[in-house]
């Protein structure tokens, strides 16, 4: 009702026209009150539910005994001598959603999710440390085929011991190389966040006012694309939009920010970005989010690094947009000393500030790789994925322990 | 949905499971959300469901639902989750304690009764709060006033049946000189609506905000750090609670394991987690599995007197629960959590009495510290610089890394401005040595 929203949810199915009548009578209300701008919806088309992945194995035709198994088997992969606990995570979903507008949109789709996680312990004469992976897709049971869970496991293992003996990190600034997992989380974090439209216009992005501009390197570039069958996939937003792949940044110049219905009604831009947790309203969010292909190596790189750090994994991060500054967590590094990658360094972060980083991307990879993740924004949690090769950062400010 | 609980728990057991608990929640919500200095949104919403934890052997089944025709298909298959599962010789039995506590202020009828008109009146109050900063304005902001009523019952004879109620709200400010900005964010919570000013929210973000415009650089430096309130809250959060977890102790991942009874902080900090508190957020007459709340001192003068607990983990330990069982939400089954976890440590003039140091209001990426070693590394947000016992220039960008079981032991000072944060009660402390990057 002009410029506000009136939500109800309810899980009574049988109350769906009671709960219609009180989101009216909600938005009225508020809109009273309110000196909000008229809501222009941009135009969308309506749904096609196309392409969905093919799933192989049904979860639910798998035995939960069979299941079981599979945990205790991953598990004990990570039992090894010096771990002092293992805790894995088996999850399957599948989430049904069915979507209608007073336009006449009337669309639905299914979508199976299903990974693990574990995270292991290592302990040593009282000091502990802890890795963790994990593989989430959406996908059938044959996700445990494809992938070798075992394998994971044990690495992950591997991975907390050799931490007991690395060293803290010496802050500072300094070059640093990023993994594939790392930049993907710095450019959902630092990128992707400022480039939501709803920030854009509650001023609260330094994207704010910089479209077609140079933002960064011309060696970045970087897009967001739902129609991807990665974690972070959808049929059709929760709008009811069709997925399309939309370019952030095209050789450090930024060119699109991504909308809902109302922010591109409002800002002009395609609106298929909308996404909701449950029932939740929907807002602008990110899908599957990369650094696109470069062409230096890795080799390159560390050619280019007389004294540095290479950053890998990531405990995540987060960014305030407004300010532009982020900080995220590498699981761990490796100290570069003239050229060579040398001792292994533990809980090392990374912050600064997007612009000036993404200035700084002096070489980008051409491996690029793709994790699942969840997101969460205004209390709302999604599946998404980020992505990217690796990349060389000229200056970057590393915090560390050590 | 009217939820029959006797029925859940006697269809679970005629499943036949050896033992059954059903927990029961329904919460009415009112929201208002607010964009940039006007309201975008009223929400109204009910969430209810129920979830059953059947016992089988010592194994444990769960399932939940929100639907009151699939509540016979949840006790079957808690029970059948249970009985696949291998038999846990070490399971006890759940709670079995009927007597409870009363405790006072978690029900407000004016908070229950508020409408929407009324929520909305209270968010244009958190607005205007922040419209009389010059240079500024709101981003975002959000009211909340919820109404829970929540039931416990076990085949112990458990039942306790409760109606609380919580409200909260939060405003974002930026502020904006030149081509700089910065940003900052202030947020309430009580039992009450009518003990939240909205107009003090609105006025402390947005004066954050303002003085945070103009930042200067800092080197790098070993130096006084004041954590305020919610930075405290935040790493604390993030740091330390998972490590008092008595099933995080006895997995082996715990740094605390073999320290009860040993000083892990400065001797004049007590910490205790308290179930009881009047008008607390996280106080009940029970925890979420019926175990009667208590106080907890879990640090007393600097030594560590007991790990959190919840019935299963005590009983590994041959102790009695801390009342420590948590539930977010109904489809999970509890987790070892805090109540009203309050820091006290004597308090002074920390800002006066600091020739030179920081003083750091909010954090970001606390969630990405390892909670195992407790080792961060973080970002601080509207940070000032502390000179000659006063806060002068806003920093730039200010990273600091450290351990929380050192910075427990560099605790110096705290202010008296103790804050609510909802699980977390604490004031402003005072870390010495601390690096700065």
């Amino acid at each position: 009702m002009g410029g506000t929203w009136g939500l109800v949810t309810t899980e009574d199915l049988d109350g769906t026209r009671e709960a219609c009548k009180e989101a009216v009578r909600l938005a009225h209300t508020a809109g009273e009150r309110s000196t909000r701008d008229r809501i222009e919806l941009a135009p969308i088309e309506k749904p096609v539910v196309k392409n969905l992945p093919r799933i192989r194995v049904d979860p639910e035709d798998i035995d939960i005994e069979e299941k079981i198994q599979l945990v205790r088997e991953i598990s004990k992969s990570a039992q090894k001598p010096g771990i002092s606990s293992v805790h894995t995570v088996y999850a399957e979903s599948e989430v049904s959603v069915e979507y209608r507008n007073s336009d006449g949109v009337e669309a639905g789709y299914t979508l199976p999710r299903i990974g693990f996680s574990i995270t292991a312990v290592a302990r040593e004469n009282g000091n502990y440390q802890a890795a963790r992976e994990s593989c989430f897709a959406i996908s059938g049971f044959e996700l445990f085929e494809r992938k070798d869970p075992l394998a994971i496991a044990s690495k992950t293992a591997d991975t907390a011991k050799s931490l007991l003996h690395a060293e803290g990190a010496r802050g500072g600034v300094m070059p640093v190389i990023l993994d594939p997992e790392l930049a993907g989380v710095f450019i959902h974090e630092a990128v992707g966040h400022a480039a939501e439209a709803d920030h854009v216009l509650e001023g609260d992005s330094v994207f704010s006012g910089r479209l077609n501009t140079k933002v960064g390197s011309p060696l970045v570039t970087v897009h967001d694309d739902p129609t991807l069958h990665e974690y972070g996939y959808y049929p059709f937003d929760d709008e009811g939009a069709m997925p399309k792949r939309t370019v952030v940044i095209e050789n450090g110049v930024l060119k699109n920010y991504l909308h809902n219905r109302e922010t591109a009604g409002k800002l002009g831009g395609v609106s298929c970005n909308a996404r909701a947790q449950g029932y939740s309203p929907p807002i602008v969010r990110m899908s599957n989010t990369y650094i696109d292909n470069g062409d230096s190596t890795f080799e390159e790189m560390l050619e280019d690094i007389e004294c540095g750090v290479y950053l890998i994994g990531s405990r995540g991060g987060q960014v305030d947009p407004g300010d532009g500054i982020f900080q995220f967590n590498a699981e761990r590094g490796y100290l570069i000393e003239d050229h060579e990658q040398k001792a292994l360094l533990k809980d090392v972060s990374l912050s600064g500030n997007i612009l000036e980083i993404l200035n700084e991307v002096v070489a980008v990879g051409s491996d690029l790789k793709m994790h699942p993740g969840q997101c969460g924004k205004a209390g709302q949690v999604v599946p998404v994925s980020d992505g990217s090769p690796h990349i060389l950062v000229k200056r970057a400010i590393v915090g560390g322990s050590g | 949905m009217n939820l029959n609980l006797e029925e859940s728990l006697a269809l679970a057991k005629r499943a036949g499971a050896d033992e059954v608990e059903v927990y029961a929640v329904s919460t009415r919500s009112i929201g208002i959300e607010i964009k940039r200095d006007t309201i975008e949104l009223a929400l109204e919403g009910i969430v209810q469901g129920l979830g059953i934890r059947a016992i089988v052997n010592g194994a444990v089944g769960y399932a939940s639902t929100n639907r009151e025709e699939r509540i016979s298909d949840a006790a079957t298959l808690a029970v059948k989750t249970a009985k696949i599962r291998k038999s846990n010789p070490k399971w006890k039995e759940l709670p079995s304690n009927t007597e409870h506590p009363t405790v006072k202020g978690l029900y407000d009828k004016k908070t229950e009764d508020s409408s929407v008109e009324d929520c909305i009146n209270h968010a244009l109050e958190l607005i205007r709060g922040a419209a009389g900063t010059i240079e500024t304005h709101p981003v975002t902001g959000k009211l909340t006033c919820t109404t829970t009523e929540h039931e416990i019952l076990n085949t112990n004879n458990v039942s306790k049946r409760e109606k609380t109620t919580a409200a909260d709200a939060f405003i974002e400010t930026i502020s904006t000189r030149g081509g700089q900005t910065a940003t900052a964010y202030d947020f309430e919570v009580s039992r009450e609506i009518g003990k939240i000013n909205f107009h003090r929210i609105g006025k402390n973000a947005a004066e954050l905000s303002r003085r945070s415009l103009g930042p200067t650089k800092v080197l790098p430096e070993t130096t006084t750090v004041l954590l305020q309130p919610m930075a405290v809250a935040d790493l604390i959060e993030h740091t330390f609670i998972s490590a008092l977890s008595a099933e995080n102790v006895q997995k082996n991942r715990s740094n605390l394991k073999g320290k009860l009874q040993t000083e892990i902080a400065k001797e004049e900090l007590t910490v205790i987690d308290d179930g009881l508190m009047t008008g607390g957020l996280r106080s009940a007459a029970t925890d979420d599995e019926g175990t009667p709340s208590q106080r907890t001192r879990v640090i007393e003068d600097g030594v560590l007197q007991t790990y959190l607990y919840d019935k299963y983990t005590a009983d590994q330990d041959e102790t009695m629960s801390t009342a420590n069982a948590i539930r977010y939400t109904y489809n999970q089954t509890p987790v070892i959590s805090t109540r009203n976890f309050t820091i006290q440590y004597p308090d002074s003039r920390v800002i006066e009495e600091t020739d030179e140091g920081v003083i750091i209001h909010t954090l970001i990426g606390a969630h990405t510290a390892n909670p195992i070693t407790g080792d961060f590394s973080v970002e601080a947000r509207n940070s000032f610089i502390i000179r000659g016992g006063e806060i002068t220039e806003p920093i730039k960008t200010l990273m600091i890394p450290g351990n929380i079981f050192g910075l427990l032991q560099n605790i110096s000072g705290a202010g008296s401005d103790v804050k609510n944060l909802g699980s977390i009660i604490t004031p402003t402390l005072r870390i010495e040595n601390m690096k700065i990057v």
